[in-house]
């Protein structure tokens, strides 16, 4: 599965409108990103200025989404980070500033050790392991 | 876009389902890096083919331009890292000498080729032990999906393009990658 595939089933299709959707979810993650989106506030923004953390499980956002995608929004960023990484299943960790991200920027962490922190244009690999939260 | 008319040797070396044989391209005696940057002016106008891209920079998704402003598609910057090296090795199963046959006379290598970057002076090819996928240690010298890896060891699995074309998402999986 690569990075677009894994953002759109447990992150994006929570939020892409039904008539916006294909079949293809590289095309439908590059319009996700993209597009207005939205909030709980009222108002609608585009995906960026925030952070997210995608696992199979839960999703984890600074992004102020409507209730009904059931997203966390309380989790603090380290916390989700550290939570989505020491299980050692696949995550996604977004860093979005205002620029708009592409279907390209996303990559999905296999491995603590190769954490990817994707941002608009590029994306660090660090080895979480060698954080000093990890062992305390 | 780029088109490969020139030192395309697909057709002359081993792919199984999709994945060749062929390694990455390893520095030998890298000794220095630099980083380099590149300006890419994109003009609607005489790009019609960048439209698609630069629609989503776009505050309104409006490109209407006219003739005498045709500057506004901006300007992308792209960074790269150029390595200092002696030479750059792969390793492959194929047709050795039909190889370098089609090589042999190509000037310039890498993504910066046309800019004056990865001047060849010498192509060389020799027989080897390795089959382009696993080195001496047991390690992956290319992308190999994980489900494809076979060898064993603890390496670390990463999102990474597995077949060409390299830029294309949909080739991307979980892969074993070298460390180049």
């Amino acid at each position: 599965m690569n990075g677009p595939e894994f953002f759109m089933r447990y992150a994006g299709y929570r939020l892409l409108p039904e008539d916006k959707k294909t079949d293809d979810a590289v095309a439908d993650a590059d319009t996700l990103l993209g597009m207005s989106l939205p909030m709980h506030t009222g108002q609608s923004l585009r995906l960026s200025s925030c952070w997210m953390v995608v696992t199979p499980q839960w999703v984890a956002t600074s992004f102020k989404a409507l209730a009904l995608a059931g997203f966390r929004q309380e989790t603090e960023r380290k916390t989700a980070i550290d939570e989505a990484l020491k299980p050692g299943g696949p995550c996604m960790l977004l860093a979005l500033d205002k620029r708009s991200m592409t279907a390209r920027d996303l990559f999905v962490t296999y491995d603590a050790r190769a954490a990817r922190m994707c941002s608009p244009g590029f994306v660090k690999t660090y080895d979480a392991t060698k954080e000093k939260s990890w062992t305390s | 876009m780029s088109c490969l008319t020139t030192g395309d040797v697909s057709h002359l070396l081993l792919c199984k389902d999709d994945l060749y044989f062929a390694s990455s391209g390893f520095a030998v005696d890298a000794n220095a890096t630099q980083r380099v940057s590149f300006v890419a002016s994109l003009r609607p106008e005489h790009s019609p083919q960048w439209l698609d891209v630069l629609h989503s920079n776009t505050k309104n998704g409006d490109l209407k331009i006219g003739l005498s402003r045709q500057r506004d598609g901006g300007n992308i910057i792209n960074a790269y890292t150029a390595t200092v090296a002696s030479a750059i090795e792969w390793y492959a199963t194929g047709d050795m000498q039909a190889v370098l046959a089609v090589v042999k006379s190509i000037p310039f290598i890498g993504k910066r080729r046309t800019s004056g970057f990865g001047q060849v002076k010498q192509w060389e090819v020799a027989s080897g032990e390795l089959d382009g996928l696993v080195g001496f240690a047991v390690e992956p010298l290319r992308p190999v999906p994980t489900e494809r890896w076979s060898e064993g060891g603890d390496w670390t699995p990463v999102e990474a393009a597995w077949k060409a074309p390299y830029w294309d998402v949909r080739n991307r999986t979980c892969c074993f990658v070298p460390e180049v």
